[in-house]
């Protein structure tokens, strides 16, 4: 059997912890690092007896401002429901969460690749809900912290749109720097505030159906398998391709995959068996009494402004800036150092008007200086665009300065120049670096290469 | 000083006329707690301090701080909780202070206080009775005189029902009009706080004090709470409906007293209009299954970690109610039995809506009979909710309700009479009510059920 | 939703609500619990259709709290746990699940 006859069909589950001050239902300090276990609780999030749940009015606000951003549908009429399981880390034997009306549905990213290709990957839903304590495991015991419990988490569900690991990968740094543009969560998966859990299956295909996407395909596999514990954006693609293997390879000998929840071994590089899920769990949602539901009118929708998103940011780079791709990419990424960039790059310009220096490609040249690191980017925006300065300013060459540092370093450097004259193309770069250093850097190189040539030629 | 029988008003009168200190007071009570608790069995937890502000009684499923709170349950035997109901805390803010925590049916699931891990509360009247449920202790603390008045809490008859066996005045507010953050919940959409007393101005005090928006829970209403006591006094008619329907299968002698009663309101110059309501027999319906949906889910956080003991304690009233509960919004069952009870409940309060253009309040008996002997309970299925068969309808549309004696069977066992009025007017219930006690004193119902446990 | 209950289905909704029944308990369920369902089906006789469910009486919306606000109940390592015995150090602790 040919691999190219099966096509992985990939559904993505992803937790992003809000950074709002307060947990989801109560206000207890939502962040706990470093602190002291269970010192961040109070009776709603301990789930004691009596206790009730009130809403955070941020963490709704910027569940909708996330929805925009993934350009969902908001929902006018949304409620909380109970969904309920039995578990340590669950105080109440319930989670407060979203079901049949969450804040939003039908959204998606889409991700641009090289030669002008796009591929657009969809959301189902986006909802909000309560996070559950911590568990560590020691030997034969399991202790449990409720710092962590209440803490409000916005769930992403997307269609099973992906079919290369390649595209998950993509699709979350995607997502991370959309996120982290709202500035509504660190979305940092080795610390746990972005959580992937890719649901993976493969549909055997004849081989040239394989150039349909998937909403095309009516079928999909009648069995998923989900992955847990991909805590590094390192070992999404890897633990996805492992999975992907595993189950073609069961395939291929005339079986199905179990439908289960699986985890990733990080140290083996692989998935292992945690639960078998034959059926749907039960969980008995129903409306969660203790919260009146949400109703939200259309100002209020529109009154929630998006900033600019990464995407929209780099075409504005290429546009204005007439940047190149990379670097107008590279610069997105992070909207601290694009902000930065322009800041900068206003400055500079700003500058060179009152110095009436001519520089060709500013924008770019100074792109290029963030990009590669030339200049430390902990320096103020003045420091910078000193700096800079500097760096751009085309040189005046002191003529006479210079010949005078050639001759110095030919005399000094009689092997090279012959090895140079014998051929030795990397002679000439040896005594240009030489001279450079000699003149601090003060000179074009064009210039020394110019005269080195005329000069050893000679 | 002859303490006997005080409302809540006249010891506050009292105290400040210093014609009482609050020590006299407090020992008159412990005193009569140590006589009387034993053989009635009404406070599983008492607190035996004295300090400057009225006692008070409250059902055990509000959380006190450091006070034991077990809801009646063997679940929560050793429950101290580290914070205060609103409640209470409102209470506390107001010069009362808890004088110890009334038995109840475990979780409120009952109505004769006979599920409760401690052994039933035994009613005042006659020791082989039951007080009612579930707040049967909170009805017989007042009843008994081992506290002025008492906090008990309904989801459907919980609080008229002991009112009712017991003698004494109880009233069920809108649900949302007092805050539930700190009541060990049972039925969320159906829980309500509400006082148990010997006088309607007291209910109407206590009423004033513990009503009112609460940022801890987010059902409890915007509506501003009203000047209760204020408005007990105003000169005011109304029309009474009455409907058949709950007249059915209710005992002779409570239908004639309350039928005398209603004469009574037509002297007084209030109009009676017969009207037609949806059978309660929906309501008791929509109400198993919402309660126990509820229940179901409330009771899943004790699993014994973080406090309480092992869910093996539950007893089997909590243990069917659990199950019943996960039943109908399982298996596939939510549209069928759940949504389907949702909106029955809408066309419960429709119902209501609509008669309540041409009434302002309903009146029927509270029980359709006076107190069982304990052990009774037994030959029914839902374990009483026959019993509530008259309170369902109004508790599952959030209404408010009072009920208050209005006479004694021939075996000497209070016959009560309820009131339901439209959303938020309590104030007009306890106006109808106020009027009732200053023209019949009850029938000395009160006055003699207290009497009974003079020393 | 007709359909006769069996012992099977109650030992799955005792675990469904993590309680754990003896034969004779499970035994005794099976009748009140059937007789209550028998009963609750007298909402069938009423018509619903285009009825909305009434989930809150209070036809309360939009109740929320401002995040940052003050916390007035935080709870105190002797608060946290007084009321358990599963305690080491800070943690509540509890035999190893899987």
């Amino acid at each position: 059997m040919d691999k190219k006859d099966y096509l992985p069909i990939i559904g993505l589950e992803i937790h992003i912890e809000l950074k709002t001050k307060s947990k989801m239902f109560c206000q207890c300090q939502a962040d706990f690092f470093g602190k002291e276990p269970n010192s961040q609780v109070c009776p709603v999030c301990l789930g004691l007896p009596g206790a009730l749940p009130v809403p955070n009015k941020k963490a709704v606000e910027w569940t909708i401002l996330l929805a925009k951003a993934l350009n969902c549908q908001i929902n006018h009429f949304s409620k909380f429901d109970r969904k309920h399981y039995f578990y340590p880390d669950l105080p109440k034997g319930y989670q407060i969460s979203q079901y049949d009306q969450p804040i939003a549905n039908n959204g998606f990213i889409k991700i641009y690749y090289e030669k002008g290709l796009e591929k657009k990957f969809r959301i189902r839903r986006v909802h909000l809900e309560e996070d559950t304590g911590k568990l560590i495991h020691q030997g034969e015991e399991t202790l449990i912290d409720f710092n962590r419990s209440g803490l409000p988490l916005v769930e992403i569900v997307t269609e099973p749109d992906f079919n290369k690991s390649e595209d998950v990968k993509r699709f979350l740094e995607e997502l991370q720097v959309i996120i982290r543009y709202l500035d509504v969560s660190y979305a940092d998966m080795e610390k746990g505030s972005m959580r992937l859990e890719p649901n993976i299956s493969i549909k055997k295909l004849k081989t040239q159906n394989l150039k349909l996407k998937t909403n095309e395909i009516d079928n999909l596999p009648s069995y998923k398998v989900e992955v847990k514990n991909i805590n590094s954006f390192r070992f999404v693609k890897q633990a996805i391709d492992y999975e992907v293997e595993r189950q073609i390879k069961i395939l291929e000998k005339g079986e199905m995959p179990k439908q289960e929840t699986r985890g990733y071994d990080s140290k083996k590089g692989i998935t292992y068996s945690q639960r078998s899920k034959e059926e749907a769990d039960d969980y008995r949602y129903f409306p969660e009494p203790d919260i009146p539901p949400m109703v939200f009118s259309s100002q209020e929708i529109e009154r929630t402004k998006l900033p600019e998103l990464p995407y929209q940011r780099y075409q504005r780079y290429l546009k204005n800036f007439s940047l190149r791709q990379q670097e107008a990419f590279l610069l997105t990424r992070d909207k601290k150092i694009a902000d930065f960039f322009e800041e900068v790059n206003n400055k500079f310009q700003t500058q060179s008007q009152k110095l009436s220096l001519k520089i060709d490609n500013s924008s770019q040249a100074i792109a290029n200086l963030i990009v590669n690191k030339k200049i430390s980017l902990n320096l103020d925006v003045n420091q910078f665009v000193n700096k800079a300065i500097t760096l751009l300013l085309p040189k005046k060459t002191d003529k006479e300065l210079l010949k005078k540092v050639i001759n110095k370093i030919l005399t000094e450097n009689k092997k090279a120049v012959s090895d140079y004259q014998n051929g030795k193309k990397n002679a000439l770069m040896f005594l240009v670096g030489q001279v450079m250093r000699e003149l601090k850097g003060k000179v074009e190189v064009k210039e020394v290469i110019e005269e080195l040539n005329i000069r050893v030629r000679s | 000083m002859n303490l006997l029988g005080k409302t809540v008003l006249e010891i506050k009168s009292l105290i400040e006329k210093k014609k009482i200190s609050y020590n006299e007071l407090w020992e008159f009570f412990l005193k009569r707690i140590k006589k009387y608790n034993p053989r009635l069995n009404v406070f599983l937890t008492i607190v035996d301090k004295k300090t400057n502000k009225i006692p008070i009684a409250v059902k055990d499923n509000f959380c006190t701080k450091d006070i034991r709170t077990t809801a009646a349950s063997l679940v929560l035997d050793n429950f101290i909780p580290p914070y205060e109901s609103t409640v209470t805390k409102r209470l506390i803010d107001n010069g009362f202070s808890v004088i110890g925590k009334t038995n109840m049916d475990a979780w409120a699931h009952g109505s004769s206080t006979e599920t409760s891990d401690y052994r039933p509360t035994k009613n005042p009247w006659d020791l082989e009775r039951s007080p009612g449920g579930s707040s049967g202790g909170s009805a017989a603390a007042v009843i008994s005189y081992l506290a002025p008045a008492a906090i008990g809490s309904e989801t459907a008859g919980s609080i008229r029902g002991p009112a009712s066996w017991c003698g004494v005045i109880g009233l069920k507010p809108t649900y949302g009009r007092v805050s539930r953050y700190g009541l060990i919940a049972m039925g969320s959409s159906l829980d309500c706080p509400g006082p148990l007393t010997l006088s309607v101005k007291d209910a109407a005090y206590i009423l004033e004090l513990i009503a009112g928006k609460d940022f801890f829970d987010a059902t409890s209403s915007l509506k501003e709470k009203e000047k209760y006591s204020d408005f007990l006094n105003k000169k005011k008619s109304y029309i009474l409906g009455i409907a058949d329907d709950y007249f059915e299968g209710v005992d002779k002698e409570t239908e004639k007293k309350v039928n005398e009663a209603i004469e009574i309101f037509k002297k007084m110059g209030h109009r009676i209009k017969k009207i037609k309501l949806l059978s309660p027999k929906y309501a008791i319906s929509v109400y198993t299954i919402l309660q126990r949906v509820e229940v179901s889910s409330n009771l899943a956080r004790y699993d014994g970690i973080k406090y309480g003991n092992s869910r093996q304690n539950f007893k089997e009233e909590a243990k069917k109610r659990m199950m019943l509960g996960a039943y109908t919004i399982s298996f596939g069952c939510f549209d069928a039995y759940y949504k389907k009870a949702q909106q029955v409940r809408t066309l419960i309060i429709q119902d209501f809506n609509e008669k309540f253009k041409e009434v302002d309040m309903i009146l029927s008996p509270t029980m359709p009979i006076t107190a069982l002997k304990l052990g009774e309970f037994k030959k029914y299925p839902f374990f009483g909710e026959k019993m509530d068969v008259l309170a369902e309808p109004a508790a599952v549309a959030g209404l408010p309700a009072i009920s208050f004696p209005v006479g004694l069977d021939k075996n000497n066992l209070p016959i009560g009479l309820q009131l339901v009025g439209r959303y938020f007017e309590e104030k007009e219930i306890l106006n109808l009510s106020y009027q009732f006690e200053k023209e019949t004193e009850f029938f000395g119902v009160i006055k003699k059920g207290i009497e009974r446990y003079s020393d | 939703m007709k359909k006769k209950l069996t012992k099977d289905d109650i030992y799955y909704l005792a675990d469904l609500i993590n309680v754990s029944l003896t034969e004779v308990e499970a035994e005794s369920f099976i009748d009140p619990l059937e007789k209550t369902v028998q009963y609750i089906e007298n909402l069938n006789e009423l018509k619903t259709e285009g009825v909305k469910p009434t989930f809150q009486t209070t036809h309360l919306t939009h109740i929320f709290f401002k995040d940052g606000e003050e916390n007035q109940r935080g709870l105190n390592s002797d608060e946290v746990f007084r009321n358990t015995k599963n305690k080491k150090n800070r943690y509540f602790k509890i035999q190893k699940i899987r």
